[in-house]
């Protein structure tokens, strides 16, 4: 994507067992038009630590105020707990906010998010997943999500030109057949 | 279509034997007229066809397959190795000996054709098709004393979309036909070869017709009836030859609107040599034929053959596309056809008006009348309608009708 | 010469099969660059969903690897799966489908279906009979049935009917599927299901042909993609019979010709008849390569563009009568029938 039309605004810090990852550059190709898209990332954990999906939340960094989410279970450990899960949920372009996982037995999750996806998708998978049991080899930390400030309203005006021609099409058409 | 002999009476094969046998000298006849048109002519190029059809000989060495209609597809014959002859006949003589056979009420194209067998041209297949009522009982009466009738059979109604399978089929069985008549093994190339000759026939053809319709009395209409006469007899390569000739000489010819007071267009019947006792008075009356719709010209030589598909089936069924869908026979089923080309003609070349003329006891091109007349009138086309025969009893009558519709014209 | 449009019309679709099947080859780099706003802006698979450029080569839906030369859709049956990517992106099937499962915003389609709108517009389903690589190469076949002195077949105008609505089918479905798939967590996993008319498509198994590649003619991989290889296999048998025996009676059966086909009546190209100069000789529907007949059967003037229509203009071509039948291009006339 274009560096003009490129601003990278956002920040998603996943803290999950404390091992700092490297910064991320996710490229996309959906910039959004108001500045609203799901952010959909994929978080590993190691065994024992998480049990269910309901015991993961998102949380605004400033406000502690939990976002809604929607959690996939993608993959386990043979003892039950996660290994891979897909975590989406909304935000928005315009209020830079970073947002925290918390994860845990004692956490809960309350506010869930089951609509399906209307807005573009922002990928933020992070890291490779661990190997085996043993060692943990985990990239988790900050993600870079590059946002369109200037949203693409111009390919609207070609509704215009188009509707012309389906007009012309139209109009034509009727008048060959009518003779 | 052979007959067993025994069902027919022995009276009856001995008077087909003296009819068909017996050799009445007509070129005579046919000599004094030819001479007497070809002195009005002044075209050099035209001393051919005057010759032809005044002698009405063909010199062949190759098979002779005589037909009578439109209908039946001169390329298959050529690329069957055979030479085409068109017998229609228009001979008031031949029409007196066909009496003989013929009941009286019935078409004098009829008599003519079979009273022509008289003379010297004899082919070797006789090919009919089911076109008029008159041709296909003709075949039926002939059959005893020709060996080898052919008869191809169409359906009444010339649409496309309806019967194209049907004409493709009995086209392909006269095909076969021929081949297995003459022993012979035409391929594809023959058959191409066969369209390109009448291709060239027809687009010669075309051009003199423009030319005709395009420079008032650049060609009369004796002159222009011959030629189209002279088709039925020829080779339509030699025909082409000679018409190159005399084309040229036409192209250099002025035009001589002087002569003639108005353009018409002439419809109906057929007219073929000698029978121009019409064109007479036309001429008389300063009435230039501009355009026609007969089947004896236009009908005959002005629809080529389009390839579309260079395969043996495909080549045959585009024949059937030159000569039955686009056919103004008013046996056929479609008037739209003739409509189309009258309004065509008028609209194109300016023409100033329509005669139509039917030989008396042709009930088919009668009926075309009211339709023709509602609809030029509708357009605001002056409209004649003329009913004659062969005989010149009624030519002061005619005169009359043709020069108050001169009148009319103004 | 005497079959002067059909001259100029095979040598129109050579040079089209060429740039559009070998336009990878021709023009080594991609035009359609990604500097600046682009006109046309590059649609890709978003981020986990499935695209061709994830096949392993072999498997049925591997596009050659390399991206096209310009990545727009002109609306005739340029096929994604052309060796070196090809000149243009895909056919507006695959457009339609691959969106629907990726489900795209509608701004950046705009100016793809823009252009499309556009070009339709100009010239009708002539795309068809002028353009469409895979066409070229069925006329091929007919041009060896025609050497083989073997008549064309013709089909009743009930068969044609079922043709197109087979064909209104076959788009019906695979648009079904192709949103059906794009829904997201529902089945959004399925790839074996992603273009099920591209899987089926015979322009998948001839395009790659030509560059001497092994298109993906054998994936017994798991059930959906047999199904679809043994589906693919039927079609192209249809497909070759079809331009065999009968000229274009394929065309009838293309979804992207049926698409195609809804701009025809308005299209720029008009086909004219001069009722008067009509001799119903029954050449032009005789000789027309879909078979229609409506041309024939008109007893009044007017713009005969037909929904079948592939503009071959093989009528005007043919018909013997000058001036009957004609062809302009918004108004403006082109060519006109006369004897040859």
């Amino acid at each position: 994507m274009n560096k003009n039309i490129i601003l990278s605004v956002f920040f998603f810090t996943g803290i999950f067992v404390g091992i700092a990852g490297e910064k991320l550059q996710v490229d996309f190709s959906y910039p959004s038009l108001k500045g609203d898209f799901y952010v959909n990332g994929k978080a590993s954990f190691p065994p024992g630590i998480v049990n269910s999906e309901e015991n993961i939340s998102i949380q605004d960094k400033q406000t502690g105020e939990e976002v809604p989410t929607k959690i996939i279970v993608v993959e386990r450990w043979p003892d039950g707990s996660l290994l891979e899960a897909e975590i989406l949920f909304p935000a928005n372009a315009k209020r830079q906010r970073n947002y925290i996982a918390v994860c845990g037995s004692d956490i809960k999750r309350r506010k869930k998010f089951t609509q399906t996806a209307v807005l573009p998708i922002i990928s933020a998978s992070i890291g490779k997943t661990p190997q085996t049991t043993e060692s943990i080899d985990m990239a988790v930390g900050e993600l870079l999500v590059k946002v369109d400030k200037s949203p693409d309203i111009r390919y609207y005006w070609y509704a215009l030109p188009m509707g012309i021609l389906l007009f012309l099409t139209v109009y034509r058409a009727v008048r060959n057949v009518k003779g | 279509m052979r007959k067993e002999k025994t069902f027919i009476g022995e009276q009856y094969i001995n008077f087909l034997k003296y009819l068909t046998g017996k050799k009445r000298d007509i070129s005579p006849d046919y000599r004094r007229e030819a001479e007497r048109y070809r002195k009005v002519s002044g075209l050099k190029g035209m001393d051919y066809f005057y010759d032809t059809v005044a002698s009405r000989k063909i010199e062949t060495d190759r098979p002779v397959v005589g037909y009578f209609c439109n209908s039946v597809p001169e390329e298959i014959i050529i690329a069957a190795g055979a030479t085409p002859l068109r017998l229609c006949n228009q001979d008031m003589h031949c029409a007196e000996a066909g009496e003989e056979i013929i009941p009286g009420d019935i078409c004098p194209v009829i008599k003519a054709i079979c009273g022509g067998f008289q003379q010297e041209i004899k082919p070797d297949i006789l090919v009919i098709s089911a076109t008029c009522d008159g041709k296909v009982k003709l075949a039926e009466i002939l059959s005893p004393s020709f060996p080898d009738i052919y008869f191809i059979d169409i359906p009444r109604n010339s649409d496309y979309v309806k019967n194209i399978d049907v004409w493709e089929k009995s086209y392909l069985n006269f095909y076969e036909y021929l081949k297995d008549r003459f022993n012979v093994k035409p391929g594809r190339k023959d058959l191409i070869n066969a369209c390109r000759i009448t291709n060239e026939r027809t687009k010669l053809f075309r051009e003199i017709y423009h030319l005709r319709a395009e420079k008032t009395g650049v060609i009369n209409s004796f002159d222009y009836f011959t030629l189209s006469s002279a088709s039925f007899l020829l080779n339509p390569s030699d025909w082409t030859e000679h018409t190159k000739v005399l084309y040229n000489e036409l192209l250099n010819r002025g035009t001589k609107e002087k002569e003639y007071r108005k353009k018409v267009l002439l419809s109906g019947s057929p007219i073929i040599f000698p029978n121009f006792k019409l064109l007479d008075i036309m001429e008389d009356a300063g009435c230039y034929v501009a355009a026609d719709t007969m089947c004896s010209s236009y009908g005959h030589l002005f629809d080529p053959v389009e390839i579309d598909e260079e395969t043996e089936g495909g080549i045959i069924r585009t024949l059937t596309l030159k000569y039955i869908a686009p056919s103004i026979c008013p046996c056929f089923l479609g008037i739209d056809k003739l409509i189309n080309a009258i309004l065509e003609n008028v609209e194109r070349y300016g023409l100033d008006g329509v005669i139509y003329y039917n030989l008396r006891l042709c009930n088919v091109f009668e009926m075309d009348i009211p339709m023709l007349r509602s609809i030029l009138k509708d357009r605001g086309i002056p409209f004649l309608a003329l009913k004659t025969d062969f005989s010149r009893e009624d030519t002061g009558q005619l005169k009359t009708r043709i020069e108050a519709f001169m009148e009319m014209l103004g | 010469m005497k079959n002067r449009i059909t001259f100029i019309r095979r040598i129109v679709q050579i040079i089209s099969l060429v740039l559009l099947v070998y336009g990878g080859y021709i023009f080594k780099t991609r035009l359609h660059t990604e500097t600046g706003k682009p006109l046309f802006p590059a649609l890709k698979a978003p981020e986990g969903y499935m695209s061709t450029t994830k096949f392993k080569q072999g498997s049925i839906l591997w596009p050659s690897g390399d991206n096209p030369v310009l990545e727009n859709y002109p609306p005739s049956l340029v096929c994604r799966f052309n060796p070196k990517g090809g000149l243009f992106k895909a056919c507006i099937f695959h457009f339609i489908s691959e969106n629907l499962t990726w489900q795209t915003h509608i701004k950046y389609l705009l100016p793809h279906l823009t252009l499309f709108i556009l070009l339709c517009f100009l010239f009708g389903r002539m795309w068809c009979g002028w353009v469409c690589p895979i066409g070229t190469v069925g006329d091929f076949i007919t041009a060896i049935r025609k050497k083989m002195n073997i008549p064309a077949r013709r089909f009743p105008d009930g068969f044609k009917a079922g043709l197109r609505f087979s064909s209104y089918g076959i788009m019906g479905v695979g648009f079904f599927i192709s949103g059906l798939i794009g829904i997201p967590n529902f089945a959004r996993f399925q790839c074996y299901w992603f273009l099920p008319y591209c899987q089926i498509c015979p322009a998948r198994l001839i395009c790659p042909l030509f560059g001497f590649i092994k298109p993906g003619w054998e994936d017994f991989e798991t059930a959906i993609t047999s199904m679809f290889t043994i589906l693919a296999w039927f079609i192209m048998g249809i497909f070759l019979a079809a331009f065999y025996f009968g000229r274009r009676i394929w065309c009838h059966l293309c979804p992207v010709g049926l698409i195609n086909s809804f701009f025809n009546k308005g299209a720029g190209i008009e086909l004219k008849k001069k009722a008067v100069r009509c001799n119903k000789c029954g050449l032009c529907a005789d000789a027309c390569p879909m078979g229609l007949k409506e041309m024939y059967e008109r007893n009044s003037d007017g713009v005969y563009n037909q929904n079948n229509c592939i503009m071959c203009m093989r009528c005007v071509e043919i018909c013997p009568k000058e001036g009957c039948l004609s062809a302009s291009f918004f108004g403006k006339k082109i060519t006109e029938s006369k004897l040859k």
